[in-house]
């Protein structure tokens, strides 16, 4: 499930993603970050509620971020105090401290999760 | 008997010392994988090491227990009480199995069958463990090694239903993994099928798993990956940090940069990470992962190194024993070559006897300390003892020690095990109460005992404390005076009635039982304690407990004495129990009109003469010197004609004939070769108390 919170002044967006992050919502999920991109020019995905989290969630943020740079958009991870889904990307190797190749300049989404 | 079997003895005695100990602390923390895997290790290596020794029937009977254990190591069994006490019992009968080959009474076999059925019952799929278990067992035996992983799954992994993290955790478990997530390949957010896996990872695993251990991890994904699993260091090799590969080499062989590129940015002076990111030839995540790979290895290496200089070997203990008696025959002769130097007037001949006093007091200091253990050996016998007598008494009883780390000589320790083992019982026997009493009188119905040791100065000072109902001081002044002990009008202290406890004969056969002692008093614990020159003293409080304080000297083989003589006769004073040296005229004596007491800054010191207590001809100096020595708390003067000095002593036993002449602990050797006493001050200053309280009666 996710919730969506824009604000026109500012261009930017919150897509709040509170059920699962994971193989079977990732095809929804898609397409909730394509749209939310095709409004704002700034999307903080919120993910410090996600239950749950794999693989195919985390690559899908990955991908959106790529996406992001391609279009001259930013984007951004909230984790707050989600302990699944930090120990998740550090235990599968995601968590990383420098930046991202494909991010030209922008930083890894993964690296302030280190 | 073969070295083979020795050597396995003692490795079998010190691993059964483990396992008793990591089964009691399981039993308070069932849940602790850190002691599940402690019990586990301990069982897997006395199986292994006594096969290899020839003891076939240890190794199967560990087998039996060890393959329950992984059953607890897998969360499949938990280790609860019953568990707990069946391998307790497992693991005295495995005791027994190894003393027979030594000479001991052969174990029943009755017994083995027994605990190897209550073993497998344990177990519903026992053969298929088999297997599993001896895995487990080369796994922990062999040399780690490091592999480099490169684990690319196709695409269609996530509609086989496969989920990557399990077999990277999987993975982890074999050993120490780095895990990289490469994510080059992920496309953008429109170009992404997000049902198809792009992501693919390095791991570095350090592992004592083999090559096809690890395959195995990616068994039912085999043909739906690309798998590259390379040995990048092999643990036996001892090989510098700095030999291990440079960056560029690592990056050709993961076939990340190709050789003619590597050869072409190795001519450029920038730092190669850095150039190629910057030129795109390899992005920044791999040479990462590269670097990492580096560290990794470079950190093991120089770990094992220190792992080898840190390494230990095994000495029988009579050979230190061996040592330390040449060390005492050293000093002794050190101490003649330097009274010899010193008569002489010979700049040389002196300086020469200085280097060898010098070298000879770090030769001592360096073999005394290797005769040193922690006491936390004895302490887990005692975690054990607790607990079966607990239950045994239908007594909830838990034992804390403190200070395990303390250490103390050998000699000393294994000389400790029999009083403290009596005290101990003496604590659940008599002094913590049955679980509802302890609840009727508004306490936990679990009893208390805390065992702590720690230094204090050239002692180690030993507590046993319980929370239990306390000494009954009416009781045993009672049966003092009904054993003629003590007449019935004495006024005694608190501190001296608890005191006669110590004495014997205070044991009436009432309180003789299997609990409080097999038939000895507390004047056995005593009298062992003297016999280590150490002191005890006991103190209670009614309904709160009672405690037992010990202090014991840190060693019994070299002590620092002061020298002193009486009667042109030398005699060695325990240095530390010495405060301090005062003179003590005749005026003085005159004053005090024939109590031998002394006034130190105001405070009154009772003060014994040793002329007359070793009834010492000729006259006393007009200035006598007395030695203030701190007794348990109490300040007592010894006075003696001079103090001559420090004085490294030697301790030697006084043999059979005056082993227990009272106040004389036993003797040493002096420079010029004459005999020096070695006092016992405490008794020395009971004798005078006895005889003044006997004759004021």
């Amino acid at each position: 499930m996710t919730k969506w919170a824009f604000d026109p002044e500012q261009k930017s967006g919150i897509l709040a993603i509170e059920g699962g992050l994971t193989i079977r919502s990732v095809g929804d999920l898609k397409q909730r970050l394509v749209e939310a991109f095709s409004e704002a020019e700034m999307v903080t995905v919120d993910v410090s509620t996600a239950e749950a989290v794999d693989v195919a969630g985390i690559q899908l943020l990955c991908a959106c971020h790529r996406y992001s740079v391609g279009r001259g958009k930013e984007m951004s991870l909230y984790v707050g105090q989600n302990a699944v889904f930090e120990s998740f990307i550090d235990e599968t190797g995601f968590a990383r401290n420098f930046v991202c190749s494909h991010g030209k300049d922008s930083h890894c989404l993964w690296a302030e999760q280190k | 008997m073969s070295s083979l079997a020795e050597t396995f003895k003692d490795e079998a005695m010190e691993l059964l010392q483990e396992l008793e100990e990591s089964l009691l602390a399981l039993e308070e923390t069932p849940e602790d994988q850190g002691l599940i895997d402690r019990v586990f290790r301990a069982l897997h290596t006395l199986k292994g090491s006594g096969g290899l020794a020839g003891f076939e029937d240890v190794s199967s009977f560990c087998h039996e227990a060890e393959t329950v254990f992984e059953l607890v190591r897998s969360g499949d069994l938990k280790a609860d009480r019953e568990l707990v006490s069946l391998t307790l019992a497992a693991q005295d009968h495995l005791k027994g199995m190894v003393l027979t080959e030594f000479g001991a009474d052969p174990v029943d076999d009755e017994r083995t069958a027994e605990l190897v059925a209550a073993f497998q019952i344990l177990l519903p799929f026992a053969e298929q463990q088999v297997e599993k278990i001896s895995e487990q067992a080369l796994r922990q035996e062999s040399i780690q090694s490091t592999y480099r992983i490169r684990f690319r799954p196709q695409p269609n992994l996530f509609r086989l239903g496969v989920q990557p993290q399990f077999l990277l955790s999987e993975l982890a478990h074999l050993g120490e993994a780095i895990i990289v997530a490469q994510l080059d390949a992920v496309p953008p957010l429109d170009e992404l099928d997000p049902e198809e896996c792009w992501v693919y990872w390095d791991i570095l695993l350090t592992t004592a798993e083999d090559k096809d251990a690890i395959r195995d991890v990616f068994i039912f994904v085999e043909d739906d990956c690309g798998l590259d699993i390379q040995q990048i260091d092999e643990g036996g090799v001892l090989d510098q940090p700095e030999d291990y590969k440079r960056l560029g080499e690592i990056l050709v062989e993961r076939g990340d940069l190709p050789q003619d590129e590597l050869d072409h940015f190795l001519n450029q002076k920038k730092l190669f990470g850095e150039a190629l990111v910057e030129q795109g030839h390899v992005n920044r995540s791999k040479v990462q992962s590269a670097l990492t790979e580096q560290e990794r290895v470079q950190a093991l290496r120089r770990q094992r190194q220190v792992c080898d200089a840190v390494d230990s070997i095994r000495v029988k203990s009579d050979r230190l024993d061996k040592l330390v008696n040449l060390v005492g025959e050293m000093v002794t002769v050190q101490a003649r070559l330097s009274q010899f130097a010193s008569n002489r007037v010979d700049a040389d001949l002196l300086s020469v006897a200085e280097e060898v006093e010098r070298l000879t007091w770090d030769l001592r200091d360096q073999v005394l300390t290797i005769r040193m253990l922690p006491i936390s050996g004895i302490f887990t016998k005692f975690k054990r003892l607790v607990r079966d007598l607990g239950a045994e008494l239908g007594k909830d009883v838990m034992l804390v020690t403190e200070g395990g780390e303390t250490e103390l000589d050998k000699t000393v320790i294994d000389s400790l095990n029999d009083p403290l083992v009596h005290l101990i019982r003496n604590c659940i026997g008599h002094g913590i109460e049955l679980p509802q009493v302890r609840q009727a009188l508004g306490k936990p119905a679990k009893g208390r005992i805390t065992l702590s040791a720690k230094h204090a100065g050239a002692n180690v000072a030993l507590t046993i404390t319980d929370d239990g109902a306390g000494l009954d001081k009416a009781q045993i002044k009672a049966k003092a005076v009904e054993k003629g002990l003590v007449g019935a009008q004495a006024e005694l202290s608190d501190r001296e009635i608890y005191n006669l406890i110590f004495e014997p004969g205070f044991s009436t056969a009432q309180e003789v039982s299997n609990v409080s002692g097999r038939g000895v008093g507390m004047d056995v614990v005593r009298q062992a304690v003297d016999s280590l020159r150490g002191s005890i003293e006991v103190s209670s409080e009614a309904g709160q407990g009672t405690v037992f304080a010990v202090k014991l000297p840190l060693t019994l083989a070299i002590i620092d004495g002061l020298l002193i003589d009486i009667a042109s006769e030398q005699y060695i004073l325990p240095l530390s129990a010495v405060e301090e040296c005062v003179e003590l005229t005749q005026e003085e004596t005159i004053q005090a009109h024939g109590r031998n007491l002394l006034n130190i800054r105001d405070e009154i010191v009772p003060y014994v003469r040793l002329r007359n207590e070793f009834n010492l001809p000729g006259e006393r100096p007009e200035i006598e010197q007395v030695v203030i020595a701190n007794l348990e708390g109490f300040r007592v003067g010894f006075v003696v004609d001079n103090v001559v000095g420090e004085h490294q002593t030697v301790i030697k036993n006084l043999g059979r004939m005056y082993q227990d002449a009272d106040g004389v602990s036993g003797a040493t050797i002096l420079g010029d070769g004459r005999v020096a006493l070695i006092l016992d001050l405490p008794s020395l200053a009971t004798r005078v108390e006895t005889k003044e309280n006997s004759a004021c009666r």
